[in-house]
Protein backbone atom coordinates (compact mmCIF):
# COMPACT_ATOMS: atom_id res chain seq x y z
CA UNK A 1 0.00 0.00 0.00
CA UNK A 2 1.35 3.41 -1.04
CA UNK A 3 1.90 6.43 1.16
CA UNK A 4 -1.15 8.59 1.84
CA UNK A 5 -1.14 12.08 0.33
CA UNK A 6 -3.72 14.77 1.14
CA UNK A 7 -4.69 16.98 -1.81
CA UNK A 8 -6.25 20.30 -0.81
CA UNK A 9 -7.75 22.39 -3.61
CA UNK A 10 -11.12 24.04 -4.18
CA UNK A 11 -11.02 22.84 -7.81
CA UNK A 12 -12.28 19.28 -8.19
CA UNK A 13 -10.52 19.09 -11.59
CA UNK A 14 -7.14 19.89 -10.01
CA UNK A 15 -7.78 17.37 -7.21
CA UNK A 16 -8.66 14.79 -9.87
CA UNK A 17 -5.52 15.43 -11.93
CA UNK A 18 -3.15 15.44 -8.96
CA UNK A 19 -4.91 12.32 -7.62
CA UNK A 20 -4.56 10.53 -10.97
CA UNK A 21 -0.88 11.43 -11.30
CA UNK A 22 -0.09 10.28 -7.75
CA UNK A 23 -2.32 7.20 -8.00
CA UNK A 24 -0.45 6.22 -11.14
CA UNK A 25 2.80 6.39 -9.20
CA UNK A 26 1.43 4.11 -6.46
CA UNK A 27 0.39 6.71 -3.87
CA UNK A 28 -2.91 6.66 -2.01
CA UNK A 29 -4.76 9.98 -1.92
CA UNK A 30 -7.43 11.76 0.12
CA UNK A 31 -8.97 15.10 -0.84
CA UNK A 32 -10.16 18.29 0.85
CA UNK A 33 -11.97 21.21 -0.77
CA UNK A 34 -10.49 24.05 1.30
CA UNK A 35 -7.97 24.86 4.02
CA UNK A 36 -10.37 24.19 6.86
CA UNK A 37 -11.20 20.72 5.54
CA UNK A 38 -7.49 20.12 4.92
CA UNK A 39 -6.46 21.00 8.48
CA UNK A 40 -9.28 18.86 9.82
CA UNK A 41 -8.22 15.89 7.65
CA UNK A 42 -4.64 16.12 8.96
CA UNK A 43 -5.90 16.27 12.56
CA UNK A 44 -8.09 13.21 12.03
CA UNK A 45 -5.73 11.05 9.98
CA UNK A 46 -2.23 10.46 11.37
CA UNK A 47 -1.36 8.29 8.33
CA UNK A 48 -1.14 11.30 6.02
CA UNK A 49 2.47 11.37 4.82
CA UNK A 50 2.33 14.64 2.91
CA UNK A 51 0.00 17.52 1.99
CA UNK A 52 -0.25 19.22 -1.42
CA UNK A 53 -2.26 22.42 -1.18
CA UNK A 54 -3.53 25.31 -3.25
CA UNK A 55 -3.15 28.84 -1.83
CA UNK A 56 -6.33 30.68 -2.83
CA UNK A 57 -9.27 28.80 -1.37
CA UNK A 58 -12.52 29.74 0.34
CA UNK A 59 -13.06 29.50 4.14
CA UNK A 60 -9.37 29.07 4.95
CA UNK A 61 -6.58 29.72 2.46
CA UNK A 62 -3.58 27.45 1.98
CA UNK A 63 -1.14 29.56 3.98
CA UNK A 64 -3.50 29.80 6.94
CA UNK A 65 -3.94 26.04 6.71
CA UNK A 66 -0.17 25.47 6.84
CA UNK A 67 0.07 27.62 10.00
CA UNK A 68 -2.88 25.79 11.53
CA UNK A 69 -1.38 22.35 10.81
CA UNK A 70 2.08 23.34 12.04
CA UNK A 71 0.64 24.55 15.36
CA UNK A 72 0.56 20.90 16.37
CA UNK A 73 4.15 19.85 17.22
CA UNK A 74 3.52 16.32 15.94
CA UNK A 75 3.02 17.78 12.44
CA UNK A 76 6.36 19.58 12.36
CA UNK A 77 7.90 16.96 10.08
CA UNK A 78 4.83 16.67 7.84
CA UNK A 79 5.85 18.02 4.41
CA UNK A 80 3.39 20.51 2.91
CA UNK A 81 3.88 21.47 -0.72
CA UNK A 82 2.05 24.47 -2.19
CA UNK A 83 0.63 23.95 -5.71
CA UNK A 84 -0.77 27.22 -6.99
CA UNK A 85 -0.94 29.72 -9.83
CA UNK A 86 0.38 32.33 -7.43
CA UNK A 87 4.03 33.25 -7.67
CA UNK A 88 4.59 36.46 -5.73
CA UNK A 89 7.84 36.29 -3.76
CA UNK A 90 6.03 37.71 -0.71
CA UNK A 91 3.58 34.81 -0.69
CA UNK A 92 6.35 32.27 -1.24
CA UNK A 93 8.25 33.77 1.67
CA UNK A 94 5.13 33.65 3.80
CA UNK A 95 4.62 29.96 2.95
CA UNK A 96 8.21 29.16 3.82
CA UNK A 97 7.89 30.93 7.16
CA UNK A 98 4.63 29.11 7.88
CA UNK A 99 6.38 25.77 7.43
CA UNK A 100 5.73 24.73 3.83
CA UNK A 101 8.52 22.71 2.21
CA UNK A 102 8.08 23.86 -1.37
CA UNK A 103 6.13 25.72 -4.02
CA UNK A 104 5.02 24.56 -7.46
CA UNK A 105 3.47 26.92 -9.97
CA UNK A 106 0.46 25.60 -11.92
CA UNK A 107 0.02 24.24 -14.51
CA UNK A 108 2.11 21.43 -13.11
CA UNK A 109 4.14 18.76 -14.84
CA UNK A 110 2.88 15.37 -13.62
CA UNK A 111 6.23 13.57 -13.63
CA UNK A 112 7.94 16.49 -11.91
CA UNK A 113 5.22 16.59 -9.25
CA UNK A 114 5.50 12.84 -8.67
CA UNK A 115 9.31 13.08 -8.46
CA UNK A 116 9.00 15.90 -5.91
CA UNK A 117 6.45 13.95 -3.82
CA UNK A 118 8.67 10.85 -3.91
CA UNK A 119 11.64 12.92 -2.80
CA UNK A 120 9.74 14.58 0.04
CA UNK A 121 8.17 11.35 1.34
CA UNK A 122 11.31 9.20 1.06
CA UNK B 1 -29.71 60.43 -12.33
CA UNK B 2 -28.29 58.21 -9.52
CA UNK B 3 -26.36 59.74 -6.78
CA UNK B 4 -23.49 58.06 -5.03
CA UNK B 5 -23.28 57.91 -1.25
CA UNK B 6 -19.80 57.54 0.15
CA UNK B 7 -19.91 56.38 3.77
CA UNK B 8 -16.45 57.71 4.51
CA UNK B 9 -17.50 61.26 3.65
CA UNK B 10 -20.26 60.97 6.23
CA UNK B 11 -18.17 59.39 8.99
CA UNK B 12 -18.09 62.55 11.10
CA UNK B 13 -21.87 62.69 11.06
CA UNK B 14 -22.18 59.61 13.28
CA UNK B 15 -24.10 56.37 13.02
CA UNK B 16 -27.45 57.98 12.30
CA UNK B 17 -26.24 59.60 9.10
CA UNK B 18 -24.58 56.38 7.94
CA UNK B 19 -27.71 54.40 8.47
CA UNK B 20 -29.16 56.47 5.66
CA UNK B 21 -26.36 55.38 3.36
CA UNK B 22 -26.84 51.99 1.76
CA UNK B 23 -23.74 49.87 1.11
CA UNK B 24 -21.84 50.28 -2.14
CA UNK B 25 -23.19 47.02 -3.50
CA UNK B 26 -26.82 48.05 -3.16
CA UNK B 27 -26.47 51.75 -3.76
CA UNK B 28 -27.47 51.37 -7.39
CA UNK B 29 -30.80 49.91 -6.42
CA UNK B 30 -31.39 52.46 -3.69
CA UNK B 31 -33.60 55.53 -4.22
CA UNK B 32 -31.72 58.68 -5.22
CA UNK B 33 -30.59 60.76 -2.31
CA UNK B 34 -29.44 64.33 -2.49
CA UNK B 35 -26.07 64.74 -0.86
CA UNK B 36 -23.86 67.76 -1.47
CA UNK B 37 -20.79 66.00 -0.03
CA UNK B 38 -21.02 63.07 -2.46
CA UNK B 39 -19.67 63.30 -5.95
CA UNK B 40 -21.94 62.86 -8.91
CA UNK B 41 -21.11 59.87 -11.12
CA UNK B 42 -19.75 60.81 -14.53
CA UNK B 43 -22.11 60.09 -17.40
CA UNK B 44 -20.10 57.24 -18.97
CA UNK B 45 -20.20 55.21 -15.77
CA UNK B 46 -23.69 56.28 -14.99
CA UNK B 47 -26.23 53.49 -14.85
CA UNK B 48 -26.61 50.22 -13.14
CA UNK B 49 -22.91 49.44 -12.63
CA UNK B 50 -23.67 47.16 -9.73
CA UNK B 51 -26.09 45.18 -11.83
CA UNK B 52 -23.53 44.73 -14.63
CA UNK B 53 -20.85 43.72 -12.19
CA UNK B 54 -23.13 41.19 -10.63
CA UNK B 55 -24.00 39.80 -14.05
CA UNK B 56 -20.34 39.63 -15.07
CA UNK B 57 -19.48 37.84 -11.82
CA UNK B 58 -22.33 35.45 -12.42
CA UNK B 59 -21.12 34.73 -15.96
CA UNK B 60 -17.54 34.27 -14.82
CA UNK B 61 -18.65 31.84 -12.13
CA UNK B 62 -20.86 30.01 -14.60
CA UNK B 63 -18.02 29.75 -17.14
CA UNK B 64 -15.69 28.56 -14.42
CA UNK B 65 -18.18 25.91 -13.27
CA UNK B 66 -18.81 24.74 -16.84
CA UNK B 67 -15.11 24.54 -17.57
CA UNK B 68 -14.49 22.65 -14.34
CA UNK B 69 -17.28 20.17 -15.11
CA UNK B 70 -16.01 19.58 -18.64
CA UNK B 71 -12.41 19.15 -17.53
CA UNK B 72 -13.54 16.70 -14.84
CA UNK B 73 -15.44 14.75 -17.50
CA UNK B 74 -12.38 14.71 -19.79
CA UNK B 75 -10.29 13.58 -16.80
CA UNK B 76 -12.74 10.74 -16.15
CA UNK B 77 -12.53 9.74 -19.83
CA UNK B 78 -8.73 9.72 -19.71
CA UNK B 79 -8.88 7.61 -16.56
CA UNK B 80 -11.29 5.18 -18.27
CA UNK B 81 -9.15 4.97 -21.42
CA UNK B 82 -6.05 4.24 -19.39
CA UNK B 83 -7.83 1.67 -17.21
CA UNK B 84 -9.31 -0.08 -20.24
CA UNK B 85 -5.95 -0.11 -22.03
CA UNK B 86 -4.23 -1.46 -18.92
CA UNK B 87 -6.92 -4.10 -18.61
CA UNK B 88 -6.48 -4.98 -22.29
CA UNK B 89 -2.71 -5.34 -21.86
CA UNK B 90 -3.21 -7.50 -18.77
CA UNK B 91 -5.85 -9.68 -20.42
CA UNK B 92 -3.73 -10.10 -23.57
CA UNK B 93 -0.78 -11.11 -21.43
CA UNK B 94 -2.87 -13.63 -19.49
CA UNK B 95 -4.34 -15.05 -22.70
CA UNK B 96 -0.92 -15.38 -24.34
CA UNK B 97 0.55 -17.00 -21.26
CA UNK B 98 -2.41 -19.35 -20.97
CA UNK B 99 -2.13 -20.38 -24.64
CA UNK B 100 1.62 -20.74 -24.41
CA UNK B 101 1.35 -22.90 -21.29
CA UNK B 102 -1.31 -25.08 -22.95
CA UNK B 103 0.83 -25.52 -26.08
CA UNK B 104 3.95 -26.20 -24.03
CA UNK B 105 2.11 -28.77 -21.90
CA UNK B 106 0.73 -30.45 -25.00
CA UNK B 107 4.18 -30.53 -26.59
CA UNK B 108 5.75 -31.87 -23.37
CA UNK B 109 3.13 -34.63 -23.29
CA UNK B 110 3.81 -35.53 -26.92
CA UNK B 111 7.57 -35.52 -26.40
CA UNK B 112 7.16 -37.66 -23.27
CA UNK B 113 5.03 -40.14 -25.21
CA UNK B 114 7.48 -40.16 -28.13
CA UNK B 115 10.43 -40.74 -25.79
CA UNK B 116 8.55 -43.52 -24.06
CA UNK B 117 7.75 -45.20 -27.40
CA UNK B 118 11.32 -44.86 -28.64
CA UNK B 119 12.55 -46.20 -25.28
CA UNK B 120 10.23 -49.23 -25.61
CA UNK B 121 11.47 -49.80 -29.17
CA UNK B 122 15.04 -49.68 -27.93
CA UNK B 123 14.26 -52.18 -25.23
CA UNK B 124 12.60 -54.52 -27.75
CA UNK B 125 15.61 -54.29 -30.05
CA UNK B 126 17.86 -55.07 -27.07
CA UNK B 127 15.73 -58.13 -26.30
CA UNK B 128 15.90 -59.22 -29.94
CA UNK B 129 19.69 -58.96 -29.76
CA UNK B 130 19.77 -61.10 -26.63
CA UNK B 131 17.44 -63.66 -28.25
CA UNK B 132 19.56 -63.82 -31.38
CA UNK B 133 22.60 -64.46 -29.16
CA UNK B 134 20.66 -67.31 -27.50
CA UNK B 135 19.68 -68.69 -30.93
CA UNK B 136 23.32 -68.53 -32.03
CA UNK B 137 24.30 -70.55 -28.96
CA UNK B 138 21.49 -73.03 -29.69
CA UNK B 139 22.72 -73.26 -33.33
CA UNK B 140 26.20 -74.19 -32.13
CA UNK B 141 24.66 -76.95 -29.93
CA UNK B 142 22.57 -78.18 -32.88
CA UNK B 143 25.67 -78.25 -35.07
CA UNK B 144 27.46 -80.32 -32.44
CA UNK B 145 24.50 -82.73 -32.29
CA UNK B 146 24.47 -83.07 -36.13
CA UNK B 147 28.19 -83.92 -36.10
CA UNK B 148 27.61 -86.51 -33.38
CA UNK B 149 24.69 -87.98 -35.40
CA UNK B 150 26.89 -88.15 -38.51
CA UNK B 151 29.65 -89.86 -36.50
CA UNK B 152 27.04 -92.24 -35.09
CA UNK B 153 25.74 -93.01 -38.64
CA UNK B 154 29.31 -93.66 -39.83
CA UNK B 155 29.93 -96.12 -36.97
CA UNK B 156 26.57 -97.81 -37.66
CA UNK B 157 27.53 -98.12 -41.33
CA UNK B 158 30.82 -99.84 -40.39
CA UNK B 159 28.97 -102.19 -38.05
CA UNK B 160 26.32 -103.01 -40.68
CA UNK B 161 29.07 -103.79 -43.26
CA UNK B 162 30.69 -106.13 -40.80
CA UNK B 163 27.38 -107.99 -40.39
CA UNK B 164 27.15 -108.57 -44.15
CA UNK B 165 23.71 -109.35 -45.63
CA UNK B 166 22.16 -109.40 -42.13
CA UNK B 167 23.10 -105.76 -41.69
CA UNK B 168 21.91 -104.62 -45.11
CA UNK B 169 18.60 -103.15 -43.88
CA UNK B 170 20.39 -101.42 -41.03
CA UNK B 171 22.76 -99.91 -43.65
CA UNK B 172 19.78 -98.12 -45.28
CA UNK B 173 18.88 -96.52 -41.90
CA UNK B 174 22.46 -95.39 -41.36
CA UNK B 175 22.45 -93.80 -44.83
CA UNK B 176 19.29 -91.91 -43.95
CA UNK B 177 20.74 -90.85 -40.59
CA UNK B 178 23.82 -89.55 -42.34
CA UNK B 179 21.66 -87.68 -44.85
CA UNK B 180 19.49 -86.23 -42.01
CA UNK B 181 22.50 -85.03 -40.04
CA UNK B 182 23.80 -83.38 -43.20
CA UNK B 183 20.46 -81.62 -43.72
CA UNK B 184 20.40 -80.50 -40.04
CA UNK B 185 23.90 -79.07 -40.42
CA UNK B 186 22.91 -77.28 -43.65
CA UNK B 187 19.73 -75.81 -42.07
CA UNK B 188 21.70 -74.81 -38.99
CA UNK B 189 24.15 -72.93 -41.19
CA UNK B 190 21.26 -71.15 -42.86
CA UNK B 191 19.86 -70.15 -39.41
CA UNK B 192 23.33 -69.03 -38.30
CA UNK B 193 23.68 -66.87 -41.41
CA UNK B 194 20.22 -65.29 -40.78
CA UNK B 195 21.01 -64.68 -37.12
CA UNK B 196 24.29 -63.12 -38.16
CA UNK B 197 22.44 -60.81 -40.56
CA UNK B 198 19.89 -59.89 -37.83
CA UNK B 199 22.69 -59.22 -35.31
CA UNK B 200 24.35 -56.94 -37.83
CA UNK B 201 21.06 -55.03 -38.38
CA UNK B 202 20.13 -54.64 -34.72
CA UNK B 203 22.96 -52.20 -33.76
CA UNK B 204 21.96 -50.02 -36.72
CA UNK B 205 18.34 -50.00 -35.49
CA UNK B 206 19.59 -49.23 -31.96
CA UNK B 207 21.74 -46.38 -33.24
CA UNK B 208 18.82 -45.00 -35.20
CA UNK B 209 16.59 -45.23 -32.11
CA UNK B 210 19.24 -43.52 -29.97
CA UNK B 211 19.55 -40.81 -32.61
CA UNK B 212 15.77 -40.36 -32.57
CA UNK B 213 15.82 -39.93 -28.77
CA UNK B 214 18.65 -37.38 -29.04
CA UNK B 215 16.74 -35.47 -31.71
CA UNK B 216 13.60 -35.48 -29.60
CA UNK B 217 15.56 -34.21 -26.60
CA UNK B 218 17.11 -31.47 -28.73
CA UNK B 219 13.66 -30.54 -30.05
CA UNK B 220 12.29 -30.50 -26.50
CA UNK B 221 15.13 -28.22 -25.40
CA UNK B 222 14.53 -25.89 -28.38
CA UNK B 223 10.84 -25.76 -27.54
CA UNK B 224 11.65 -24.91 -23.90
CA UNK B 225 13.95 -22.11 -25.07
CA UNK B 226 11.23 -20.91 -27.44
CA UNK B 227 8.70 -20.90 -24.57
CA UNK B 228 11.13 -18.96 -22.34
CA UNK B 229 11.73 -16.51 -25.20
CA UNK B 230 8.03 -15.99 -25.81
CA UNK B 231 7.43 -15.54 -22.07
CA UNK B 232 10.20 -12.96 -21.94
CA UNK B 233 8.72 -11.20 -24.98
CA UNK B 234 5.29 -11.12 -23.35
CA UNK B 235 6.78 -9.66 -20.19
CA UNK B 236 8.77 -7.05 -22.16
CA UNK B 237 5.74 -6.16 -24.28
CA UNK B 238 3.67 -5.82 -21.14
CA UNK B 239 6.23 -3.63 -19.47
CA UNK B 240 6.70 -1.49 -22.62
CA UNK B 241 2.92 -1.17 -22.94
CA UNK B 242 2.65 0.06 -19.36
CA UNK B 243 5.52 2.51 -19.84
CA UNK B 244 3.88 3.87 -22.99
CA UNK B 245 0.62 4.12 -21.11
CA UNK B 246 2.33 6.09 -18.34
CA UNK B 247 3.65 8.47 -21.01
CA UNK B 248 0.18 8.77 -22.57
CA UNK B 249 -1.27 9.47 -19.16
CA UNK B 250 1.36 12.09 -18.43
CA UNK B 251 0.66 13.79 -21.75
CA UNK B 252 -3.06 13.68 -20.99
CA UNK B 253 -2.43 15.33 -17.60
CA UNK B 254 -0.40 18.04 -19.28
CA UNK B 255 -3.15 18.55 -21.87
CA UNK B 256 -5.78 18.81 -19.14
CA UNK B 257 -3.60 21.08 -17.08
CA UNK B 258 -3.07 23.41 -20.03
CA UNK B 259 -6.76 23.26 -20.85
CA UNK B 260 -7.45 24.56 -17.39
CA UNK B 261 -5.13 27.49 -17.51
CA UNK B 262 -4.83 28.47 -21.12
CA UNK B 263 -8.15 27.81 -22.75
CA UNK B 264 -10.05 30.64 -24.50
CA UNK B 265 -12.40 30.99 -21.57
CA UNK B 266 -9.51 32.02 -19.36
CA UNK B 267 -8.39 34.50 -21.98
CA UNK B 268 -11.89 35.96 -21.97
CA UNK B 269 -11.78 36.14 -18.19
CA UNK B 270 -8.51 38.00 -18.46
CA UNK B 271 -10.15 40.53 -20.80
CA UNK B 272 -13.03 40.92 -18.35
CA UNK B 273 -10.48 41.33 -15.61
CA UNK B 274 -8.78 44.15 -17.52
CA UNK B 275 -12.10 45.88 -18.19
CA UNK B 276 -13.17 45.53 -14.57
CA UNK B 277 -9.86 46.99 -13.46
CA UNK B 278 -10.36 49.96 -15.81
CA UNK B 279 -13.85 50.43 -14.46
CA UNK B 280 -12.48 50.20 -10.96
CA UNK B 281 -9.81 52.79 -11.73
CA UNK B 282 -12.33 55.11 -13.31
CA UNK B 283 -14.78 54.89 -10.44
CA UNK B 284 -11.91 55.19 -8.03
CA UNK B 285 -10.45 58.17 -9.89
CA UNK B 286 -13.73 59.97 -10.26
CA UNK B 287 -15.08 59.38 -6.81
CA UNK B 288 -12.05 58.56 -4.72
CA UNK B 289 -13.76 55.38 -3.64
CA UNK B 290 -11.60 52.30 -3.96
CA UNK B 291 -13.64 49.18 -4.51
CA UNK B 292 -13.18 46.67 -1.73
CA UNK B 293 -10.88 43.71 -2.35
CA UNK B 294 -13.86 41.46 -2.50
CA UNK B 295 -15.38 43.47 -5.32
CA UNK B 296 -12.26 43.78 -7.45
CA UNK B 297 -11.59 41.26 -10.18
CA UNK B 298 -8.19 40.48 -8.67
CA UNK B 299 -9.91 37.59 -6.97
CA UNK B 300 -11.55 36.15 -10.04
CA UNK B 301 -10.12 32.68 -9.78
CA UNK B 302 -9.50 30.39 -12.68
CA UNK B 303 -9.83 27.01 -11.09
CA UNK B 304 -7.56 27.69 -8.21
CA UNK B 305 -5.53 30.78 -8.94
CA UNK B 306 -5.51 34.49 -9.56
CA UNK B 307 -5.25 35.67 -13.15
CA UNK B 308 -1.73 36.53 -14.14
CA UNK B 309 -2.39 39.97 -15.56
CA UNK B 310 -4.15 41.09 -12.42
CA UNK B 311 -0.88 40.90 -10.52
CA UNK B 312 1.46 43.72 -9.87
CA UNK B 313 4.16 43.83 -12.58
CA UNK B 314 6.81 44.19 -9.91
CA UNK B 315 6.12 40.62 -8.77
CA UNK B 316 7.51 38.37 -11.49
CA UNK B 317 5.82 34.99 -11.70
CA UNK B 318 7.93 31.85 -11.48
CA UNK B 319 7.64 29.67 -14.58
CA UNK B 320 4.67 27.30 -14.75
CA UNK B 321 5.57 23.88 -13.41
CA UNK B 322 8.66 25.25 -11.68
CA UNK B 323 9.39 23.50 -8.39
CA UNK B 324 10.86 25.58 -5.59
CA UNK B 325 11.96 23.53 -2.60
CA UNK B 326 12.78 25.54 0.51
Amino acid sequence: MGKLILIVDDSAAVRQQVGMALGQAGFETVEAGDGREGASAVAKNPNIAMVISDVNMPNMNGLEMVSEIKKNPSNRALPILMLTTEGQPALIKQAKEAGAVGWIVKPFNASQLVATVKKLTA
Amino acid sequence: MWRFWDKRKHQDEGEEANKLAPSFDVIMDAPAKECPKCARLPKHVDGTIGEYRARIRERVQSAKDTSETEILAVGDCVKDIVNHTRQYIEESKELLEKNLTAQATSLDNYLGYAKQTVGAQNSTVQQALTLSEDISKAGTAVDKLANQARLLALNAKIESARLGSAGKAFSVITEEMNHLSGEIAKTNHLIADSIKAIKECLPTIMNQTRSQIEKLEAFSSTMRQLKDGVEKSISTTNSTGNTRLDTILELAYSALSHLQYQDPMVQDLQKIDVLMKKLNDEVNGELGIPLTAQDTPVHIKTLGGTLKNSKDDSDPLPDAGEVLLF
